[in-house]
């Protein structure tokens, strides 16, 4: 009984055990549905929560994606705009270009030993045969000899210095470009204004813009290239490649285009109000042509044209020892023209040019010759004429001009042309034919020849001095990987048909005895692409009666046979140094060059 | 240095150009711009590719993408050449090529860097033609 009450006791406690059990278990997992509900609600809230924030940060992401990819835009477009500027500035800058050159040179006129004579004359009117007195000329200021320091001389030259800018732009929907170029020379060593030394007189500006090839024009490609502006013309440009001298003592326009000696280069001289056409290269033939407009209203060309600064040819009015005319040179209008051929190493050319109507009064009258004695009055003591009025005074160095008729007594009243500016006012052409081979192991040789005419009539080809041939002839090697050079070159000019005398120690026997030779050798060294070193030295031989120099063309200084005399005069003349004929000049010359 | 590659204009000219230039004799001796190597056309000019194709096809010798390669090759040669000389200033030159002919631009301030230009255009061009429209500057003045 006691074990069957226990047992129900037991299954009692079972039974409640198992009904609290489960009751329990009932209510605890109720609790803990609650407590994940509620968990899971807070997970959902935070879930959504983060979605929100997701949510925000896509939007956020995607706002800033499109800030990023629009700074990006903006960036790359101002990149765009930044690059593109530079490539308008870099193209703008590169439009630049120059030359700075400085030497110090070290010549000499090669004439202070020289005497002048009077001479005697036997011929008919007082014509060669002359014999030289015994008795030097004595000028009243300074005696027989050259005045002056005429020796060797230090000096700092700027040679061929140079800025400019060039461009191009393309007209829209066409092939063609307007082109353009400025450029100015500059003195390095010296203060910019009119260049007006002892030896050389012009009213233009080194540093000016305007001095140095400047043009506009038009260039297509099949079609060519028309300029217009002031340039060297085809003549120059055609052999410019075969001077390796080219703004050096020994530069090869110490006789090459230059007609009469001297500094200036009559063939070689940038032309003013000039319109040039360069046509394209066909199987390796081009040409050039060009035309310079007169624009001078004088007959005779005796005025500075209309528009310009100097003469036609260079020199400002009255440099020819006459009164402020263009007398020395002046012409109106010109023109020029090559051919050129070139095929692998070889370069072959003609070219022509004509200056209408060169007025060379100045190297008859100006020279002071007795020979224009019909300009002057009647005969006066021992045959030289008198002044025949206010105009003959004024035209007339009178002291130099009773030298020369003492000298020639019977020149003037031998009845010479009358003095007429017409006379003296001809056309002057020059031709020449040039070649050059350049080998591919270094070695240039170059040959030109030419001929220099002036279209006088006959009776006045006794003072042409205008007229001869010429040759050039030049050497140049290039070695050490093209960082060093060497030439050699030798340029010669022939008799002239007349002299108009005009030399101080001027011998009467001699016309015709005014052939040179110019010889010059040059080194150079190149540091980089841009800077090189040069050493040159030239020497110029002339005959007694010759007067070239070195340094013409481009050099700065020239150094030539004019001493330093300086008398003054009350004729408006601007009658300057006395040239002596046979003067040997030598230079050496040492400079550094930069390009850009 | 600036670098003008043209032939420039449509694609049938030009093929036609080049066509002409293949079938005439070579100037001057020189040899044909032909070159083996399969081009691939430049990006965005696909129907430069197809013309290309299609000349292909019908002329096996295939000149037409070669010889445009050629100029641009030869140009890049030349540039190359004048440039990597340390002596020679060339940044007033520019090179082009059209049909295998090379054209030299521009200006030098010494006549003889454009000796020496055209002497290095020349080494480097080979055979090829090469046009000399250098200019020299010279800046000197010559009044007297």
């Amino acid at each position: 009984m006691c074990t069957r009450v226990l047992r129900s006791l037991v299954a009692l406690c079972a039974a409640a055990v198992v009904l609290f059990s489960y009751s329990a278990a009932s209510i605890a997992q109720q609790s803990t549905t609650d407590a994940m509900q509620d968990r899971m609600r807070d997970l959902q809230q935070q879930i959504d929560q983060l979605n929100q924030q997701l949510k925000q940060m896509r939007e956020d992401q995607a706002k800033t994606q499109q800030q990023a990819s629009t700074a990006v835009q903006e960036v790359s477009a101002t990149k765009k705009t930044v690059d593109a500027t530079s490539k308008t500035l870099g193209d703008f800058m590169k439009g630049f270009f120059g030359t700075f050159d400085m030497s110090i040179d070290a010549t000499t006129k090669g004439m202070s030993d020289m005497l002048a004579f009077g001479y005697s004359c036997s011929g008919p009117g007082g014509t060669p045969p002359c014999v030289p007195n015994a008795t030097p000329k004595m000028t009243p200021n300074w005696g027989p000899s050259p005045y002056g320091r005429v020796g060797w001389m230090g000096m700092m030259s700027s040679n061929g210095s140079n800025v400019g800018y060039r461009g191009t732009h393309r007209i829209d929907g066409t092939t063609v470009d307007f082109v353009y170029q400025v450029s100015t020379a500059l003195n390095l060593a010296a203060a910019p204004g009119l260049q007006n030394t002892w030896t050389k007189q012009s009213n233009t500006v080194l540093g000016a813009v305007g001095l140095g090839d400047t043009y506009i024009g038009f260039k297509e490609r099949q079609w060519g290239t028309l300029k217009f502006g002031t340039m060297y013309m085809p003549y120059k440009t055609s052999t410019d490649r075969l001077n390796p001298f080219a703004g050096g003592l020994g530069d090869y326009s110490v006789v090459m285009g230059n007609t009469g000696g001297d500094n200036r280069v009559e063939f070689g001289t940038r032309a003013d109000h000039v319109i040039v056409y360069d046509s394209p290269t066909w199987s390796g033939v081009s040409f050039d042509a060009a035309y310079q407009l007169g624009q001078n209203p004088d007959p005779y060309n005796n005025i500075v044209s209309l528009g310009g600064t100097d003469c036609y040819g260079g020199n400002l009015p009255g440099s020819g020892n006459l009164p402020l005319n263009c007398d020395d040179g002046g012409y109106n209008y010109g023109y020029s023209f090559d051919v050129k051929f070139e095929m692998f190493g070889l370069y072959l050319t003609a070219a022509y040019e004509l200056h209408g109507g060169v007025n060379r009064s100045s190297d008859g009258v100006g020279a002071n010759s007795p020979i224009y004695g019909a300009l002057l009055g009647p005969a006066g003591a021992n045959g030289c004429p008198t002044p025949a009025n206010a105009l003959s005074l004024k035209i007339l160095d009178w002291t130099d001009y009773n030298n020369l008729c003492a000298e020639f007594p019977n020149s003037a009243v031998a009845g010479t042309p009358e003095y007429n500016a017409f006379y003296d006012t001809a056309n002057e052409w020059a031709f020449k034919l040039g070649g050059q081979y350049t080998f591919d192991f270094g070695l240039t040789i170059s040959y030109i020849y030419e001929e220099l005419k002036r279209d006088l009539p006959s009776f006045m080809e006794f003072q042409n001095e205008r007229q001869r041939n010429g040759d050039w002839l030049s050497a140049e090697y290039v070695f050490n990987g093209g960082a060093d050079r060497i030439a050699v070159g030798w340029a010669h000019a022939g008799a002239s048909l007349g002299d108009p005398g005009g030399q101080h120690n001027f011998n009467p026997n001699g016309i015709g005895d005014n052939q040179a030779n110019m010889y010059t050798i040059g080194y150079w060294h190149k540091m980089d692409k841009q800077l090189s070193v040069y050493l040159q030295a030239a020497d110029t031989a002339n005959d007694g009666n010759a007067h070239y120099d070195i340094g013409a063309g481009g050099h700065g200084i020239k150094t030539d046979c004019h001493d330093a005399t300086h008398p003054q005069f009350i004729d408006y003349s601007s009658a300057g140094p006395t040239t002596w004929g046979g003067c040997h000049e030598i230079g050496v010359s040492t400079g550094v060059n930069f390009k850009f | 240095m600036a670098t003008r590659h043209d032939p420039s204009g449509s694609f049938p000219a030009f093929a036609l150009g080049v066509a002409a230039l293949v079938a005439s004799p070579a100037p001057f001796g020189q040899a044909p711009p032909v070159q083996a190597t399969p081009v691939q056309p430049p990006p965005g000019q696909a129907s430069f590719g197809q013309s290309a194709s299609s000349a292909h096809e019908s002329h096996p010798e295939v000149v037409i993408t070669g010889t445009r390669e050629s100029d641009v090759v030869l140009v890049a040669k030349v540039e190359q050449a004048l440039q990597k000389d340390p002596y020679l200033f060339v940044s007033h030159i520019s090179v082009s090529a059209e049909n295998g002919v090379l054209r030299l631009e521009g200006v030098v301030q010494d006549p003889f860097d454009m000796l020496q230009v055209v002497r290095l255009a020349r080494r480097a061009a080979g055979k090829r033609r090469v046009i000399n429209e250098i200019e020299f500057v010279d800046g000197g003045e010559d009044h007297d």
